[in-house]
């Protein structure tokens, strides 16, 4: 009776063996490929992460906001046109009104030269009545010398005269040529400042347009980041079956053991069982559907 | 960077408790059972969070123990357990836990309440 006693308790005790080894090998396995599952979880939300900070990186500096790379290039680009535009605005308007000045410069010529040309006819006049003084008397010498000389100064005026009235003609030839230069130059000056401006105004719209595309893209990239990483939370939740599966397995060599333990009393035999493999604080089964898991109590 | 110490006998768990945590900005440290962990506890650590069923020194022994030490009373330490009898939760409490998660958990509601308790 002893002896079969021992027998059955030697299969139990077998028993209990197989089971614990074969829930452990399954265990092992599912618990590999689980923390594998994790680490592919993981490496999908580093990607992610990887990914957008990269993203931001390249287009946050250049066009990420007004005082980005790009932003300020521009914006130092567009005043140095508009800078260089003026000066050359305000070089054409001085030129013109220098080109003004020499006209009525030039005016002022062509007056003074009819002056001199008055004062020389005066000067003739005046060589004409010493000459006829002389004849009078009888060849005077001082009257003959005076017709001489004054008729030598009005030649003299004459010539001169003669060289500042070419010069006027021909600088009032030249002026309104000054003059029509000036304005061509001031309306090529006028038409890039506008065209400029124009090309400015497009490229900050662009740059804006820009920006506002790339805080969207980048707004899109966070809320994806975090949707993955959501995600990533719902894959978690659910790996987490694992755990609760490997101690209801474990949980089996419990009951195994408790049913040794009760054939023992019921044979009579002290029966020597080894620890239960899954350590826990109550005899409660493990619920592998809990309605409450999940729950989060705060004390 | 807070520290967090996972106290669980699962290796799946403490992984996936870790996972949670760091995304959300923690640093997590590991520990096998009770006794690893309180050979593991300093002043660096925020919170710990431990199972209940473990081998060695199970989680509410370690519990116990931590706050028979003046220097761990304040620490918060949450139980995340397959367990949900309430003489356990009771047991918890008075010994001092800050709060009971059960098994499987949600990663949003752990990551809310470790940042509710180490705020």
């Amino acid at each position: 009776m002893a002896a079969t006693a021992q027998t059955t308790l030697d299969r139990l005790r077998k028993l209990r063996e197989r089971i614990i080894a074969r829930v452990r090998q399954v265990n092992k396995t599912t618990e590999e490929d689980v923390l594998s599952a994790g680490r592919h979880v993981q490496r999908v939300v580093e990607v992610a992460h990887h990914h957008i900070a990269r993203l931001r990186e390249v287009l946050a500096g250049p066009v990420g906001n007004e005082d980005s790379d790009l932003g300020r290039a521009i914006r130092s680009q567009s005043e140095h046109v508009r800078q260089h535009t003026a000066s050359v605005g305000k070089a054409v308007a001085e030129h013109a009104a220098q080109v003004a000045a020499v006209a009525e410069q030039v005016r002022s010529i062509t007056t003074a030269a009819r002056e001199i040309e008055r004062l020389n006819a005066a000067a003739r006049v005046l060589s004409i009545n010493a000459r006829i003084e002389a004849s009078r008397s009888s060849g005077s010498a001082v009257f003959g010398t005076i017709a001489n000389e004054m008729q030598q100064l009005s030649k003299a005026i004459a010539s001169a005269n003669k060289t500042v009235c070419d010069l006027a003609n021909a600088m009032e030839k030249s002026v309104p040529q000054l003059v029509r230069q000036n304005h061509t130059l001031a309306h090529v000056v006028e038409g890039y400042a506008v065209e400029a401006r124009d090309r400015i105004d497009v490229v900050e719209r662009r740059v804006a347009e820009l920006r506002v595309a790339v805080s969207a893209t980048l707004a899109e990239s966070d809320n994806a980041l975090a949707e993955i990483v959501k995600e990533s939370h719902a894959a978690l939740s659910k790996l987490q079956f694992q755990d609760v599966c490997a101690q209801g397995l474990l949980q089996i060599d419990g009951w195994v053991a408790e049913a040794t333990r009760e054939t023992a009393v019921d044979l009579g035999v002290e029966a020597e069982i080894a620890p239960v493999a899954h350590a826990s604080v109550t005899n409660d089964d493990v619920e592998l559907d809990r309605r409450e898991a999940g729950e989060v109590m705060l004390f | 960077m807070k520290k967090i110490l996972v106290i669980d006998d699962s290796p799946t768990v403490r992984q996936q408790v870790g996972l949670a945590l760091s995304q959300a900005g923690y640093q997590v440290l590991e520990a096998v059972d009770g006794v690893d962990a309180i050979g593991k506890v300093d002043a660096s650590i925020a919170m710990l969070i431990c199972d209940v069923n473990m081998p060695r020194m199970n989680g509410l022994e370690m519990l116990e123990k931590l706050r028979a030490d003046a220097r761990w009373k304040a620490l918060p330490v949450v139980m995340l357990t397959t367990e949900g009898q309430p003489a356990l939760i009771e047991r918890a409490k008075k010994a001092g836990a800050k709060g009971w998660i059960i098994k499987p958990f949600k990663a949003e509601l752990l990551v809310a309440a470790v940042q509710r308790l180490t705020a």
